[in-house]
């Protein structure tokens, strides 16, 4: 820029033509404003139609035939007082771009080449002259012999002209052209026939975001002499427009039409390069219409640019962005008028119009799983890089904008794009994030809005609440099965201490055993010894009766401790020894005292099992019951019956005493009642009733549960 | 003319102190005594005693194991058990193997000399319940062994109206009333019957080492 700007001030003023071919020369070299990539043409194939001449139609598809010189062609007469016009129909229907058209007249005949023409394009399916054209300003235009003026969208071309070749360049011109159409103009004192020889066209693709560029555009004012609206918006920044008068004021305008209502990104305004005049451009107004802009329609967006009254260096553009104005920065109409009290305001060389340009979408890869498209991204946990594809906008001519990324929260510097539009960022700690691109105009700006789409990267699966529950729970229940497993071997210890148990029972039987061995047998020496002391010394009445008491003494000592060892041994835990031994301690205790003993019992009995201190209550109760017998009963005779009827043991004395009365009162009735609450602990019975023949009847009751 | 007798008794404070009752009164004479079965079993054959105390409870060999040797090599020889206990099983595994009988050793010890002369004059005590307990075991198993003597496989009709009586607790002189005979005659039924329960038992062990029952 900055040596287009250093070239331009170099120039001389000179004739506007020339500066026109010197501007040309100079874009040439470094390229046009506003269009920093220029693109080669591609060749625009054309058909001959037809001609409001004479010429036959096979003499006209000469100038199509590609061969530049000869006598064949398409002839226009040199006296003639009307318009002629020939059709040229494309091969194909031409994307947008500026046509550049190649007229050649190399019949080598000298001034019959056409002296007056202008060009038109049509968007009809079948190009004829009784379609509907659309005379098109060329923007460029040159000649190999002669000068080309521009009058009002004709060109005229002054000077000897022997073998010229006229090079004639369109505005951008919108998609849909289907055919071409020249008119040459009558009048211009050409003597002989006209004869083009060769009509070539070729499309150049506009690598541009800006919209204006050949938009249609009119002024407020008609513009002096060699200006035209047009100017602003031909790309060349050689060409100028200005207010035709110095007084104006604001009521001078100038309007471009950007064809469609539009969201813009920035506005460019481009002041003379020549250095002459620059301070026309200062306190420029825009402002952006919806609809046409007629007295009453207000603005949607108002700016004014350079309020304080500066102006731009000389060639310098200005940017105009949305901050700068006030409403919303779109619409299809600009309006620029100046409140500068500087003459000639405003004056300018080009106005740039740049419509908000946002990437479509970008395409997220993370590892090597392309994520599904969407406005958002889950990024996998645990995704070891993310890759991401910054889509291009669909533009005209294919344009590939410059692209720039960022991912706020990461980094908030922004980092290129290659052309590719693939940019890879490392894997992202878990988090919210938000992706971000923006895209640069042609003229290098950055657009303003860019493209944002969250990034959310999950925490890792152990980070997650719910899988924190999920392993809180799997670890409770690992633990249960632990506690489980624990909880069973302690059952088997248990089940191995019960065990134990039993050992020890049976040592502390063992032991009573030993005890019963060792006491006993010294008791029962003792009891021996004693009867060897009474036979050896005879004693005198009162100590004989009490050293024989010492003997009883010894013996029941021995008797009590042979049923305690009977009471603690767990081999007597059965029914058969139960009875037995029923029988051998009411044998034992009525036998000292007369009485004569008779036993009802089984021969046999089943091996029921009875837990041992059931065994210690019933032998309690059974000699409680032998007791009052012995005491009360008065009774010569006892006779004891056992019974099994499962799952009871009963018990049954009967005495042939003096019957129940006595029973119930004094030491019998505390008696009974020791043997009901003995009997009871053990879910048992006890009754005492009269036998018809006599004496008393005791019955003690006991369930033997099969454990 | 007193009663022969050996002792078998481990617990040898008690064995003396018995011995010397038994040598203040001329009914018994004590010529022996051992501590274990195994000496008893070499020794007694030269001695012959008439009878012996056997304690049922010895170390190494017991003495219902005793008993049974013995009566092996001295059929006649008469052994009267000495038991702490009233427990029946051994008392009874005891008389199965050969004893006549049994006398706890808290019983009185005159009444420990009367016991050994009445077993020497042919007497057999027994108690109701060893009574019930033979009629048991004659009662069960009466297919097992008809081998040696089928006249020593089962029980009298007199003998069984004897053990019949003695497990309700009559005394030898009621059954001798009831049954029409004498206190010897009821004595000489119950020793019938310890040697049949004897030979019983035996054929029986016999049979289970034949693999018969």
């Amino acid at each position: 820029m900055m040596l287009h700007i250093t070239v331009m001030r170099r120039l001389p003023f000179a004739v506007r033509f020339s500066r026109i071919r010197r501007g040309m020369a100079i874009c040439l070299a470094i390229g046009l404003v506003g269009l920093p990539m220029c693109l080669s043409g591609a060749k625009v194939t054309l058909r001959a139609m037809e001609a409001s001449t004479s010429t036959s139609p096979a003499q006209l598809s000469k100038s199509v035939d590609g061969i530049e010189a000869g006598l064949e062609g398409w002839a226009v007469p040199g006296q003639t007082d009307r318009v002629h016009s020939a059709v040229f129909a494309c091969d194909t229907v031409q994307p947008a771009g500026r046509l550049r058209i190649w007229l050649s007249f190399l019949s080598g005949h000298t001034d019959s080449a056409f002296r007056a023409f202008s060009l038109s394009i049509t968007r009809d399916a079948t190009p004829s002259l009784s379609g509907r054209w659309e005379k098109v300003a060329p923007t460029w235009y040159n000649s190999t012999e002669g000068e080309i003026i521009r009058d009002d969208g004709r060109l005229q071309v002054t000077g000897v002209l022997q073998t010229p070749v006229y090079l004639v360049e369109t505005p951008l011109i919108p998609p849909g052209v289907t055919g071409l159409r020249l008119d040459v103009y009558p009048g211009q004192g050409v003597a002989g026939e006209a004869l083009l020889t060769e009509i070539r066209a070729e499309r150049k693709e506009v690598s541009t975001t800006n919209i204006a560029l050949g938009c249609p555009v009119i002024s407020s004012h008609p513009l002096g002499s060699g200006q035209r609206p047009e100017h602003l918006v031909d790309g060349l920044s050689g060409t100028m427009a200005h207010p035709p008068a110095p007084d104006l004021g604001d009521a001078f305008y100038f309007q471009l039409d950007l064809r469609r209502v539009a969201r813009l990104d920035h506005i460019c305004l481009r002041n003379r390069a020549d250095g002459r005049a620059t301070e026309r451009l200062s306190k420029v107004l825009l402002q952006l219409y919806d609809r046409s802009p007629e007295p009453g329609v207000e603005p949607v967006w108002t700016a004014l640019h350079r309020a304080d009254g500066s102006y731009p260096e000389p060639g310098q553009t200005d940017v105009v962005r949305a901050v700068s104005g006030k409403g919303e920065f779109r619409g299809r109409y600009l309006r620029l008028s100046s409140q500068s009290p500087v003459a000639f305001s405003p004056q300018l060389a080009e106005v740039e119009v740049y419509e908000s340009l946002v990437s479509p979408g970008v395409d997220v890869t993370a590892g090597n799983d392309k994520l599904p498209p969407g406005s958002s991204f889950d990024i996998p946990a645990g995704a070891p890089w993310l890759s991401f594809v910054i889509n291009n906008p669909t533009l005209p001519g294919n344009l590939i904008l410059g692209r720039r990324w960022r991912i706020a929260g990461v980094s908030n510097e922004w980092l290129p794009v290659p052309n590719s539009g693939v940019v890879e960022s490392r894997a992202l700690p878990p988090g919210k994030y938000l992706f971000q691109a923006s895209l640069r105009h042609t003229d290098l700006e950055w657009n303003d809005i860019e493209l944002s789409v969250p990034l959310m990267v999950p925490l890792p699966l152990w980070q997650r609440p719910l899988v924190r529950v999920l392993a809180l729970l799997l670890c409770v229940a690992l633990a249960s099965l632990v506690a489980w497993r624990i909880a069973r071997r302690r059952m088997a210890m248990k089940v191995a201490e019960l065990e134990q148990r039993q050992e020890l029972d049976n040592e502390r039987a063992r032991i009573a055993r030993d005890m019963h061995d060792v006491v006993g047998s010294r008791l029962t020496q003792l009891m021996v010894m004693h009867e060897i002391f009474a036979a050896e010394h005879p004693l005198p009445g009162d100590a004989g009766q009490k050293l024989q008491q010492l003997g009883d003494t010894a013996r029941a000592a021995i008797s009590e401790l042979d049923e305690a060892v009977w009471a603690v041994n767990p081999r007597n835990d059965t029914l058969p020894s139960l009875a037995n031994y029923l029988c051998h301690i009411a044998s034992e205790y009525l036998a000292p005292l007369g009485i004569t003993f008779r036993q009802d019992v089984p021969a046999e009995w089943p091996e029921v099992p009875v837990a041992s201190h059931h065994r210690h209550e019933l032998l309690l109760a059974f000699k409680e019951a032998l007791q009052n017998v012995a005491k009360h009963a008065q009774a010569s005779q006892v006779t004891i019956i056992l019974r099994y009827h499962e799952p009871d043991f009963q018990v049954r004395l009967e005495d042939n005493g003096r019957g129940l009365p006595e029973m119930q009162t004094g030491a019998g009735k505390d008696g009974l009642q020791n043997m009901t609450s003995r009997l009871a602990a053990i879910g048992g019975n006890c009754r005492v009733q009269s036998r018809p023949e006599g004496g008393t009847m005791v019955t003690l009751q006991v369930p033997l549960h099969h454990p | 003319m007193p009663v022969r007798i050996a002792m078998i008794e481990d617990d040898l404070p008690f064995a003396q102190t018995l011995q010397r009752y038994f040598s203040l009164g001329s009914e018994v004479r004590c010529e022996a005594h051992y501590t274990t079965g195994e000496a008893a079993l070499q020794q007694l054959p030269e001695l012959t005693p008439d009878l012996v105390l056997v304690d049922i409870n010895l170390p190494h060999m017991s003495g219902i194991e005793f008993v049974s040797r013995i009566k092996e090599t001295t059929p006649g020889l008469l052994c009267l058990m000495l038991t702490m206990y009233e427990e029946s099983p051994l008392i009874f595994d005891a008389l199965k193997a050969g004893a006549c009988g049994y006398l706890l050793k808290r019983t009185p010890p005159r009444e420990i000399v009367a016991g050994i002369v009445q077993a020497q004059a042919g007497g057999s005590p027994m108690s109701p319940q060893v009574a019930r307990q033979v009629v048991s075991f004659f009662h069960r198993g009466t297919e097992a062994t008809a081998a040696v003597d089928p006249e020593m496989d089962v029980l009298a009709d007199r003998e069984r109206e004897v053990l019949a009586l003695l497990s309700k607790g009559f005394l030898y002189k009621e059954i001798a009333d009831q049954l029409g005979i004498s206190t010897h005659t009821v004595n000489s039924h119950l020793r019938r019957i310890y040697e049949k329960l004897h030979v019983r038992s035996r054929a029986q062990a016999v049979a289970k080492y034949r693999g018969l029952t």
